[in-house]
């Protein structure tokens, strides 16, 4: 049986090696560490969404929010129209999460947000997921 | 080299070739219009500008910081009429709206404030423009 702990350690693991990567020491505050020029870096938050259920069993629901930051050492679109939008593609795939070990299945409605404040492109995707029983 | 001081040099540099008349007659720093010689009208002194702080400082995300440079260009004229002397402004602000960078230096510049000053019984006429060049990480 699958827990939230395996959830996030998989995610971890599997957004590193599409991204490159590496996480920040507080997923919940972003005034603690710089980014190096040209570095990306992330943040990894969950909570609990509650359940769901069939006949069956009952699997927890995780919801996910991953907040990627890279510092440009160039122009903006360079990253925004580049490596980012094959980012967000990969894990807007249902099929990216459900390879994870410990993924059931995942809630299609995703959201993403893009921002930027001084050198730094933020975005934030946000899923739920289904843990496996 | 100090920061400010490289956005001051890179402003000086701006202004100086707003105007032919201002070639040679740029510096750092602050006189009283009296001790200059009527040879070096009109002229313009580069300086902080009162108590506003030369450098402001804000921290943004991820410890970036995006710095405020507040410089007063004093410009200083001699006899001649209050046009003449305004329209001299208006070059020395055309030239900044020219080259908003500083030639690089900054991320953009704008003049913020433009004060006339003068005196129905002395011939100096002095006009301060406040620009602030604003340094983005």
């Amino acid at each position: 049986m699958a827990t939230p702990v395996d959830l996030l350690s998989d995610v971890a693991v599997a957004f590193e090696a599409l991204t490159g990567a590496t996480r920040l020491a507080s997923d919940l505050r972003d005034d603690l560490e710089p980014i190096p020029s040209g570095a990306t870096r992330y943040q990894l938050r969950a909570s609990s969404s509650g359940s769901a259920s069939d006949s069956n069993v009952t699997r927890t629901l995780v919801s996910l929010e991953l907040l990627l930051h890279h510092r440009l050492a160039g122009a903006e679109r360079a990253w925004t129209e580049g490596s980012l939008q094959s980012h967000l593609e990969t894990i807007t795939r249902a099929a990216w999460w459900r390879a994870l070990a410990s993924v059931y299945g995942v809630d299609p409605d995703v959201e993403i947000e893009l921002s930027r404040e001084g050198a730094v492109v933020t975005a934030s995707f946000s899923i739920t997921v289904e843990i496996k029983p | 080299m100090s920061a400010s001081g490289s956005v001051v040099d890179a402003l000086a540099q701006v202004l100086e070739a707003a105007d032919a008349a201002l070639a040679g007659k740029v510096e750092r720093g602050f006189q009283l219009p009296g001790a200059l010689s009527s040879g070096q009208f009109p002229h313009l002194f580069l300086t902080g500008a009162g108590t506003t702080p030369l450098e402001d400082v804000e921290v943004l995300a991820h410890l970036q910081e995006r710095v405020t440079f507040t410089i007063s260009a004093i410009l200083y004229t001699q006899g001649g009429t209050q046009e003449e002397t305004l329209l001299l402004a208006d070059a020395l602000r055309a030239a900044i709206r020219a080259d908003r960078t500083l030639g690089g230096v900054v991320t953009t510049s704008h003049v913020s404030d433009l004060t006339l000053e003068e005196n129905p019984d002395h011939p100096i006429r002095a006009v301060e423009l406040v620009v602030l060049a604003l340094q983005e990480p």
